[in-house]
């Protein structure tokens, strides 16, 4: 990049060096024109100067290229001798500013270690006193702990006796309930009982009076039934011992008390 | 009934039910003279005289003799046919008397009592008989109306029945 930049520049520099100097040939041309005396040419004379003047510029162009191949060179090597230069003080400079940071860092980390010199000395009496601090809770905790142990055990022994007496209440009572329920209950069953026992006795009556009232009844019915038969079976026969003479007796007759009774009267 | 137009029309009249007591005869006795009427109307020079009538029926026993008697049937035709819707008219206006009895009576037993009951009421009364075995004897009878058990089954009922 740094050779490419160098070559650059160069060919710059080239380039306005040949400008300069044609333009300066220019110059010298046109006043040449101005000053000299025109004459008339031939053609081949024309030829040879035209070729002649082709060959002075090409030697020209060619010196000039060689002239500014030197210049260039010379500007390069000029160049390159700064640039070893700068890069010699560069170095330098790098070096100094390394041994500079060195010397920083140096520091830097002698600070950090006396840091962590202090920090550490800070810790281990931090935890230190944190040791001895927990200890000494742990020690406080302890004694705490056994007194609550001691007060606990004290609650439920206190509290176990409670229970017992209480139980022993509960039992005391619960035998007093049972005694006064059972008589209760003795009582009650003997409401029931006496109350069921005149229910089913009213029950028995009154089963007793629908079977006397059913028993009636039927022997109601089987009285009609009889009668019935009685008197279907003396109808029919009554109907049929007596003779046709005697029925017609009998109608004529009954037409007879009809005309009594006056039946027939309008 | 208006029997003007015959000689001694209610005589007539009477005499043809001389032999009718029950119900059952006067309602043959009215369809007998319903299909001779039919007879004699189909017949062009129809005369109820002219007729061939069957042999049984109760007309063949009057009527042979009653135009001769009244006379009416030896006049017109219309005047048969007169004769014989008066006669209907007059059966079908007649008293009836519901009996009820127990046994099948007899003819005689039926012409017996329907002459007495002729002669006790003054007119002649057809008999609406009935047989029912279960009356036991006697009769139930129904007159205008009015309505009388004289029944045996009646005296059985009210021996045996009031305990029921």
């Amino acid at each position: 990049m740094v050779l490419f930049l160098i070559l650059f520049t160069g060919a710059i520099i080239a380039l306005v060096f040949i400008i300069l100097r044609n333009k300066k040939a220019g110059e010298n041309k046109d006043a040449f024109l101005k000053n000299s005396l025109i004459l008339k040419t031939s053609e081949i004379f024309q030829k040879e100067l035209e070729g002649l003047v082709k060959k002075e510029m090409e030697r020209n162009v060619a010196e000039i290229r060689e002239k500014n191949i030197k210049a260039l060179e010379a500007m390069i090597n000029d160049y390159k001798a700064k640039f070893e230069n700068s890069g010699r003080e560069i170095e330098s400079g790098v070096v100094a500013a390394y041994k500079g940071l060195a010397n920083e860092s140096e520091k830097i980390k002698n600070h950090i270690s006396l840091f962590l010199e202090q920090t550490q000395k800070e810790m281990t009496q931090i935890y230190k006193t944190g040791l001895e601090a927990r200890n000494q809770l742990s020690k406080e905790a302890e004694r705490n702990i056994s007194t609550m142990v001691e007060e606990i055990k004290k609650t439920i022994e206190a509290v176990s006796k409670s229970g017992e007496d209480t139980r022993n209440l509960l039992i005391d009572q619960a035998k007093k309930s049972a005694s006064e329920m059972g008589q209760n209950v003795s009582k009650e069953i003997s409401s029931i009982y006496r109350s069921a026992e005149e229910m089913l006795k009213s029950r028995i009556i009154e089963s007793e009076k629908q079977i006397e009232d059913y028993k009636n009844e039927k022997l109601r019915e089987l009285d009609n039934n009889i009668y019935k038969i009685i008197n279907e079976v003396a109808k029919s026969t009554i109907g049929k011992t007596i003779d046709l003479s005697t029925h017609e007796e009998l109608v004529t007759k009954s037409l007879q008390q009809a005309k009594r009774d006056g039946l027939f009267s309008v | 009934m208006d029997y003007s137009a015959f000689k001694n029309e209610g005589k007539i009249m009477r005499e043809c039910v001389e032999k009718i007591f029950t119900k059952d005869d006067l309602l043959n006795f009215v369809e007998e003279i319903n299909q001779r009427q039919q007879l004699v109307f189909k017949n062009k020079n129809g005369r109820l005289s002219n007729a061939k009538f069957p042999e049984n029926g109760f007309l063949n026993d009057y009527l042979g003799t009653l135009g001769e008697k009244a006379g009416v049937f030896l006049e017109t035709p219309q005047k048969e046919s007169m004769f014989l819707e008066e006669l209907k008219k007059y059966l079908l206006g007649m008293s009836f008397l519901k009996l009820q009895i127990a046994f099948e009576p007899s003819g005689k037993f039926l012409e017996k009592i329907s002459r007495w009951l002729e002669k006790e009421l003054g007119q002649k009364i057809i008999l609406d008989i009935s047989v029912n075995p279960k009356i036991t004897a006697g009769a139930i009878i129904e007159y205008q109306g009015k309505y009388l058990n004289l029944s045996l089954g009646k005296e059985i009922d009210e021996l045996t029945l009031p305990r029921i």
